[in-house]
């Protein structure tokens, strides 16, 4: 879940996927977008991405820049930076420019920096 | 020339004072014109075009939410600028919104003539709304899009131009000049057996909704009631709007 300053700093918030809404199909946007509620299919935006703890994604995921909290079942690829935080569960790989994350997060998948394109961890459990 | 439209329950005797001192005012700032009273007229749509074919040079709805909305469906495309000058507090949330302060306040806002070219929805190509169409009953819609959009039962479902809720503002960033409008969906969410339920908050955009269920209303501008089938778009920068610098756009 977002804290309330995190939402009004994000006046170019495009799309909202609330609690116990549930979107189907392929999902492109154009700004920042962030997800309480459920996404399953491909998800590509330009701006940034936000999935709270209670989300869940079963989706490839694109975007310019993240912080996942909730659940993402499904490749990630983010040309920025991806804050993975402790309520985290990702199982898919993750290819990003920076990467941070937190103790208690679960990743099953690949790590990948896209400007080094060294593998950190392949197919491997990490409980960070 | 300005042409003044009064709604019909300005009619009522206890009007009379109040309007006496805003046509005074009115003519104090020079912006005096012909008043037309809807109660006496049914067909407002061709009075307006009339005016406007006349040579009006702004149309002022006098009235609340119902007023403004029937003034736009008329003056809409005609390039010619929209007025409102608010009366009472009942179904007047509009004027807020576009930055009009109530009655006497709003003849100078109206001098101030401050012009923005807003984008308007139209529904079946037919009516228009400004700020909202709001979704009454259970009610099913599409974006035409690659995805679909499942909710609970019991949400609450508004399509938005201009935003008049300021739960729904202070989540994103709606514009009446972005060429799109917001699908705005309100869910009651369940807290555990130990806490409380709150609401959540969804937005999409778009610039084509479909509204299917026939079970459900629609009511445009908090005035107009349609039933659907509802196709829904926008159509951009259309009405050229006087509005108070208060806005909230």
């Amino acid at each position: 879940m977002f804290t309330k300053d995190e939402r009004i700093k994000g006046r170019d918030v495009e799309t909202v996927i609330g609690p116990s809404v549930k979107v189907k199909g392929d999902f492109v946007g154009q700004g920042d977008i962030i997800i309480e509620g459920f996404l399953e299919g491909t998800l590509k935006t330009v701006g940034n991405l936000f999935v709270g703890q209670n989300a869940e994604i079963t989706a490839s995921v694109h975007a310019k820049e993240g912080k996942i909290s909730g659940k993402v079942v499904g490749n990630i690829k983010m040309s920025g930076f991806l804050e993975i935080t402790a309520t985290a569960h990702i199982d898919g790989n993750i290819l990003a420019g920076q990467l941070s994350v937190e103790r208690g997060a679960v990743i099953n998948g690949q790590l990948s920096m896209k400007e080094s394109g060294t593998k950190v961890t392949t197919n491997e459990n990490v409980a960070a | 020339m300005h042409v003044y439209i009064y709604e019909d329950f300005l009619s009522n005797g206890k009007y009379a004072s109040l309007l006496a001192k805003i046509e005074t005012r009115i003519t104090d700032l020079g912006l005096n014109g012909k008043i037309c009273r809807l109660a006496t007229i049914k067909n407002y749509h061709d009075l307006i075009r009339d005016e406007i074919r006349r040579g009006a040079k702004t149309i002022v709805a006098v009235g609340n939410n119902v007023t403004l909305n029937k003034v736009i469906n008329a003056a809409q495309q005609s390039g010619v600028p929209v007025g409102f000058i608010p009366i009472g507090k009942q179904n007047n949330s509009i004027a807020a919104a576009i930055g009009i302060e109530p009655e006497l306040a709003a003849c100078d806002i109206l001098s101030a003539r401050r012009i923005e070219i807003l984008d308007l929805g139209v529904v079946n190509n037919q009516f228009y709304f400004l700020t909202e169409a709001e979704v009454d009953g259970d009610a099913t819609i599409s974006l035409k899009t690659s995805f679909t959009i499942e909710t609970p039962k019991a949400a609450k479902l508004k399509i938005i131009n201009l935003v008049l809720d300021s739960q729904a503002r202070n989540l994103a960033a709606f514009s009446p000049t972005d060429g799109r409008m917001e699908l705005w969906i309100e869910t009651q969410v369940s807290g555990g057996i130990f806490k409380k339920s709150h609401l959540g908050q969804s937005i999409f955009g778009s610039k084509e909704f479909y509204l299917e269920k026939a079970t459900a209303q629609l009511i445009l501008d908090k005035s107009l009631v349609l039933s659907p089938p509802a196709e829904i778009h926008v159509i951009p920068k259309t009405l050229h709007l006087i509005v108070g610098k208060n806005r909230n756009f």
